[in-house]
């Protein structure tokens, strides 16, 4: 069963302005790209805005965004995806914690480590009583909890204005980055845009959206599937997945992939759709870094390019070969680290 | 069924445990902490390497994987007893669909803790093998890959309510064709980080818990791991699985209150219950018992309490909490009630709530507080609710004879 996406909501490295539709694309080019916040003013009550931590912060404010653009209040439930959770505050508790010696500890940090931090956030700014689940399970955070959406809206498929608040959180903190550094996950600064070199480049983001069960004036795109694969042989699973939705391989146009520079991974993961032959490819890790759920920004980006029926020249992996068709049926094609791979199939409204 | 806390390491352990009003608590001895003799926690008296070999784990890995391993493997070797039509079922080696969800609150936080010390000194020290499982869904990977479940794994955190929201999302699955057969439960072990972190929010008691006491001062942490197998209608008849257990209903609701307090009326608890017993069809006087969450705090105890006496008015089911047996095992603690609601259905007891002297003054009901031995139980209600104002309430049903 389709559903479809009603309001978007983006905290990225690049900017997505919700109003206009439009993306900028402002920074890439370096082994670690940040989030560029927003004016919050608006968007968090400022009492509240200076107890939250950066993840919050942007999961709330992506939120208010989504909400906003929908034209929606108060959602029916809140589904998100995170594997680390609120790293800032935890390592700002632990820290403390082993430097002080289990002494003098106040609970602020504590309290907002929890890894439900900002689904319960945007519950208590939002009034929001119903179910509100976080799912923390790596690579594949962001996709059981859209695979969660639509099981939901499929037992509300009756009710028209059953709305679901679901999405990918993830932050990036020096320290994560220094200790992911040490497991050689990322490029030094030389091998930007090398791909035949080992690692990636970080990233984070906060990437929110609304899902309804019917089409409305706001609506961008419908999101047909979602699939979490189980083995190694993905292109097996994705032949099925394609079966599963009656769509052929060459009905695909747009295919947004989950590249990320590494030398250990490209190859592979494009030998894995080598039976797109029609589609046009697009990079997104290039724009919003690598981090397990970077996959959400990817289907932020399939959102606007469904709704705006234009690619942003920014994302293709090849410039020379657009194929100049319009966008109608977008894959999405993700993996983290060769494991946690997935498709979404996005199609135009 | 599998479970193991500080009553018990299998599921028998944790009965005769409760049906003898036996606690776990006492102060720490495996938990490095300064914490020795002014707060009490309910520990598995077990060093990690006794819990890596009683796994079959390697050693070194968190603590909580242990745990989550030991409660798996036993609730997949009890479900292999109750299969009827082949000897040797291997669920693993089965054509079915298995599913694999988790609830846990802290990942490898036992581990990232011993990194940190080093870290925290210099950049550069601190062994990469302690921090590598940090995250929840690590956990849920090394049991699953130990054990080979490959076909639908995850992981869920939404605090004290994880591993009841890991049952609700398996039920979810199952109801919806995606799985035949789903694992489902959580785990947590005691760590630094959440003993100090209770600590600061002075809610942790210095003496044994007493929930639902008048005078209550606090909970106690606990650490275990315990999980339930679901099964879909036609796995239970293709291989004859002798059962009469089932998941009534369940709901998760949110208070939309505070980050980690109840509201007074108990608003999301109240949902939560309610909502359960919508789904389930049941009447709320069709519920016998309730497992509450009951965690000992004054601002749980009260609000659950208050929601309880909302929604059941004067038909109040009987009521206790296991926790001043298990202290509150976090994000194990719904999975570790489950197993025990079904207990208390398979056995019609109802356990006693420990330690309780004075009735609460805002409640017009009393926990039960001695061991009730051949009740009429067909629905057991139990409570978890959590940090971010995550409610949950599951219904457990035995179907009745005809």
């Amino acid at each position: 069963m389709a559903i479809y996406i009603q309001g978007i909501g983006s905290v990225s490295p690049q900017r997505i302005d919700t109003g206009t539709k439009e993306i900028q694309f402002l920074q890439s080019d370096s082994n670690r790209l940040s989030c560029l916040e927003p004016d919050y003013k608006d968007l968090v009550p400022p009492m509240q805005l200076r107890r939250m931590s950066k993840v919050v912060r942007m999961g709330v404010a992506s939120a208010k965004q989504a909400l906003k653009d929908a034209g929606i209040e108060t959602p029916h439930i809140i589904t998100l995806g995170t594997a680390y959770g609120c790293l800032a505050d935890t390592e700002n508790f632990l820290e403390k914690l082993l430097t002080q010696e289990e002494t003098m500890l106040t609970p602020t940090a504590f309290i907002q480590s929890t890894h439900n931090t900002v689904s319960g956030q945007i519950a208590l700014l939002t009034n929001c009583q119903g179910h509100n689940f976080t799912f923390v399970h790596r690579g594949h955070s962001f996709e059981t909890s859209l695979q969660e959406t639509m099981m939901w809206l499929e037992e509300h498929k009756a009710n028209e204005d059953f709305s679901v608040l679901t999405g990918g959180i993830d932050e990036l903190t020096n320290h994560s980055f220094d200790i992911m550094s040490r497991f050689g996950t990322y490029k030094h600064d030389e091998e930007i845009g090398n791909s035949f070199t080992e690692g990636t480049i970080a990233g984070e983001g906060a990437h929110l959206f609304i899902a309804g069960n019917v089409q409305t004036a706001n609506s961008y795109a419908k999101c047909l599937d979602v699939m979490l694969c189980a083995d190694h042989d993905i292109e097996k699973q994705l032949k099925k997945f394609l079966k599963h939705n009656h769509i052929a391989a060459k009905d695909i146009d747009t295919c947004l992939v989950g590249l990320n520079g590494d030398s250990r991974y490209d190859e592979t993961i494009v030998k894995n759709i080598s039976s797109l032959s029609h589609a046009q490819l697009l990079g997104f890790k290039k724009w919003c870094g690598e981090f397990p759920t970077s996959n959400s920004f990817a289907f932020i980006l399939a959102c606007l390019i469904l709704r705006n029926q234009q690619i942003p020249k920014e994302l293709y992996l090849n410039p020379s070969g657009s194929n100049d068709k319009a966008p109608e049926n977008v894959l999405i094609y993700n993996h983290y680290k060769n494991k946690y791979h997935s498709f979404i199939l996005m199609q135009r409204l | 069924m599998g479970a193991i806390s500080s009553i018990g390491k299998n599921v028998e352990e944790n009965l005769d445990a409760l049906m003898n009003e036996r606690s776990g608590t006492g102060y720490p001895e495996f938990l490095k902490t300064i914490h020795t003799n002014d707060l009490p926690v309910c520990e598995i008296k077990m060093s990690n390497e006794e819990l890596a070999a009683l796994s079959g784990m390697k050693n070194a890995l968190p603590r909580t994987t242990y745990l989550s391993a030991i409660a798996v493997e036993e609730a997949i070797a009890d479900l292999k007893t109750k299969v009827n039509t082949k000897k040797d079922f291997d669920l693993m080696h089965s054509n079915y669909r298995i599913g694999f969800i988790s609830g846990n609150t802290l990942g490898g936080m036992d581990r990232s803790e011993y990194f940190c010390e080093d870290y925290l000194h210099d950049k550069t020290e601190g062994h990469l093998r302690d921090v590598v499982h940090h995250e929840c869904g690590s956990i849920t990977e090394l049991v699953a890959e130990h054990l080979g479940i490959h076909h639908f794994v995850t992981t869920i955190s939404t605090a004290c309510s994880s591993s009841a929201n890991a049952i609700i999302h398996g039920s979810r699955l199952l109801k919806h064709d995606k799985l035949d057969i789903v694992i489902v439960g959580g785990a947590d072990a005691l760590c630094r980080f959440t003993l100090n972190g209770f600590n600061t929010l002075m809610i942790l008691d210095p003496e044994p818990s007493k929930p639902f006491d008048e005078n209550r001062k606090g909970l106690n942490l606990g650490e275990g791991a315990a999980y339930v197998i679901l099964i879909s209608e036609h796995v239970k008849k293709e291989l004859q699985i002798e059962t009469n257990l089932f998941v009534a209903g369940y709901a998760n609701a949110n208070d939309a209150f505070h980050q980690t307090a109840s509201s007074a009326e108990g608003n999301g608890n109240f949902k939560a219950m309610g909502e359960a017993l919508t789904l389930s069809g049941l009447k709320s006087t069709d519920i016998q018992y309730i497992n509450a969450h009951g965690t000992g705090t004054a601002n749980n105890d009260s609000s659950e309490g208050i929601a309880i006496q909302r929604l059941f008015g004067y038909n109040i089911p009987m009521v206790s909490s296991t926790k001043a047996n298990t202290g509150h095992t976090l994000g194990a603690c719904g999975a570790l009630e489950a197993v025990y609601s079904c207990l208390s259905l398979e056995h019609k007891v109802v356990f006693p709530n420990l330690r309780h002297e004075t009735s609460m003054s805002e409640l017009s009901f009393t926990p039960i507080k001695k061991l009730l031995k051949n009740v009429a139980l067909n629905n057991v209600m139990s409570n978890s609710f959590g940090f971010g104002g995550n409610c949950t309430s599951i219904i457990f049903s035995k179907e009745q004879a005809l």
